[in-house]
């Protein structure tokens, strides 16, 4: 199953059930239905799946239909996400929702934005301005509004721990996600900032400044619309979702740290090819071919040799994430045995460290 | 896009239509048959579209060319586009204007003149196209060698779509030479969004945040970018990108 590239590509819209599962829990009056399935059953489903093997589309016939399908996905996602986010706003203000089910509502619709952002990535890495356009638009909903500005900085210096976005070895999620978010928003000011005396352009053309602008007036609107209810759930999906970008960025770069003058390479990025996470996730744990090829889209990508590997899938390794000396535990050792392998260049990577390979 | 059916352009929205699909035309054949379309249109019978690029001392010509093949050769074999009157009328000018208008400045030019008429340009219009960039200039001539007031009747009936359909042209030029400079250059899209991080005197640091790939390799990439375009440095490199239309100047 996991071999086929055909049951792959029909696959991805499985991504959509993200958004949906918050109104599909309700329905079946089961409000923490999201989180239930998202991290009880997507990594046993991942364990039964295996790993993704399929091969990426490159490899395949690429009929202009097929792309065309593809490439429009993630702007069907936004649809769809944005769709959900105003009716959860509105269920939470018509429903006068106690404090756990607003709670349980705002997770729910939260993991939709998560995967939002990620969805985003994957927009605003493409040429169309629109694309781009929308992709700002995605992170301004989730009150994100450096993101498109900091993420190009982080391609830049990824697994330089001055630069931000990889964690040293021994830092706990807690300390990552706030300590990131801040270096983050200094990162992308002094970015856009010296973008902008350079072109000589007013604090209009500020990017930071626009989408934060965005963001305000989004807030004002779900306030003005759903009153407080919905700026709760607004404010607090999206702070849900950042955590939630931080922690994957966490477990994407952990201790992977550059040597002076290395070239970035497979190596900087933890990859788990887990098959159910790349379908909900537009192929987001080819984290190390992303790296490599950020404008390459997501259908392209592939497993890289040399990626080290996580112990499991991305799902797993969040919650894993949010109990440090546990996390410690499962991923000290594999940095003692990267940096093993490091020292003597021959060395391959022993398998239980290797990712898995495509087809 | 492939090329469209051709039918006879019979209103002023056929030919409004006609002239905003040139952009979006692949190949020459495709441009050329549809201007002939709308010449006919606008009642005249020859046209020449010269766009001029300048790289640098150099000058460079491209022609789409409506009209007796005899007169395109004698042209060149004159090289009458040192001395052309409408080029340099076009340099200096932006306004459509009759052909009749433009003073002829010395022998040479009357003698280039009184061939043109022999050649189905005894009366016509001069439109010039200008790009953002000065380095790119288009000069559209429609003429006609039957009645000389004929180029005036159509000149005031159709002035603001002849401009249109003289810009249309110099985009189509202008973009068919951005994607022929990068194929024959093997040049990406990263180079060039280097290049126009260039342009924008970003550091190599800089184009690297902005861009979202590492420094040693923008740095390397502008190492290749230089040595593809045959030059020394960076500055040079967008001095001939904005020449060959890679990018556009600043």
């Amino acid at each position: 199953m996991a071999d086929s590239s055909t049951l792959k590509l029909a696959a991805f819209p499985l991504c959509l059930c993200m958004p949906l599962l918050a109104p599909f829990g309700l329905w079946l009056d089961t409000p923490w239905l999201a989180p239930i399935l998202v991290f009880g059953l997507c990594p046993v489903l991942g364990l039964l799946i295996g790993q993704d093997r399929a091969l990426p589309v490159v490899g395949l016939h690429r009929h202009p239909l097929l792309l065309a399908y593809l490439d429009f996905l993630p702007r069907i996602y936004a649809l769809v996400w944005i769709a959900i986010l105003t009716w959860a706003a509105g269920y939470a203000s018509r429903m006068n929702l106690s404090g756990p089910a607003l709670a349980a509502l705002t997770v729910s619709v939260g993991l939709g934005s998560a995967t939002a952002i990620c969805t985003a990535h994957e927009l605003m890495h493409r040429r169309s301005q629109f694309d781009v356009l929308l992709a700002r638009l995605m992170t301004a909903l989730c009150l994100y509004g450096h993101m498109v500005i900091e993420h190009f900085h982080h391609h830049a210096n990824f697994g330089d721990i001055a630069a931000g976005a990889t964690a040293p070895r021994g830092m706990s999620i807690y300390h990552f996600a706030s300590a990131d978010f801040l270096h983050g928003l200094r990162n992308a000011w002094t970015v856009e900032s010296a973008r902008m005396r350079r072109c000589r352009v007013g604090w209009w053309h500020n990017r930071m400044i626009q989408d934060y602008a965005l963001a305000l007036v989004l807030a004002l609107a779900f306030f003005a619309s759903f009153g407080s209810a919905g700026l709760i759930l607004f404010i607090g999906q999206a702070a849900f979702a950042i955590f939630c970008f931080e922690v994957i960025t966490y477990v994407h770069h952990y201790g992977l740290v550059r040597e002076d003058a290395e070239e970035a390479g497979a190596q900087h990025a933890w990859a788990h090819h887990c098959w159910i996470t790349n379908c909900l996730t537009f192929n987001n744990t080819f984290q190390s071919d992303h790296h490599l090829r950020p404008t390459t889209p997501y259908y392209e990508l592939h497993s890289m040799h040399g990626a080290p590997r996580l112990p499991a899938s991305y799902f797993t390794m969040f919650c894993v994430a949010l109990v440090p000396p546990f996390w410690r535990f499962l991923m000290d050792h594999r940095l003692d045995a990267l940096a093993d392998a490091r020292r003597d260049r021959n060395r391959e990577l022993p398998d239980w460290l290797r990712a898995e390979r495509c087809g | 896009m492939g090329s469209r059916s051709p039918r006879t352009i019979g209103s002023f929205d056929d030919a409004n239509d006609r002239i905003s699909w040139i952009s979006g035309y692949e190949t020459e054949a495709d441009v050329d048959a549809a201007a002939r379309q709308i010449v006919e249109y606008f009642g005249l019978r020859s046209f020449v579209f010269s766009a001029l690029f300048r790289s640098g001392e150099r000058e460079h010509y491209r022609y789409l060319v409506g009209c007796e093949p005899d007169w395109c050769f004698l042209y060149n074999q004159n090289k009458w586009y040192a001395i052309d009157p409408f080029i340099d009328y076009a340099l200096n000018n932006t306004s459509p204007i009759l052909a009749s208008e433009i003073p002829l400045t010395s022998p040479g030019q009357e003698r280039l003149m009184a061939e043109a008429a022999e050649h189905g340009f005894r009366s016509g219009i001069v439109i010039p196209a200008h790009s953002r960039s000065a380095i790119r200039l288009g000069i559209l001539y429609l003429g006609t060698s039957v009645e000389p007031d004929r180029a005036r009747e159509s000149f005031n009936k159709h002035r603001s779509l002849m401009r249109a359909f003289a810009l249309e042209l110099l985009e189509w030029w202008d973009v068919k030479l951005r994607e022929s400079g990068l194929d024959e250059l093997d040049l990406d899209a990263l180079d060039v969004d280097l290049l126009t991080k260039a342009q924008e005197h970003a550091t190599a640091g800089e184009a690297a945040r902005e861009l979202g790939i590492t420094l040693s390799r923008v740095k390397a990439r502008y190492e290749r970018i230089t040595r593809k375009l045959g030059v020394e440095n960076k500055r040079g490199a967008v001095e001939k990108a904005v020449a060959l239309g890679l990018i556009k100047s600043a």
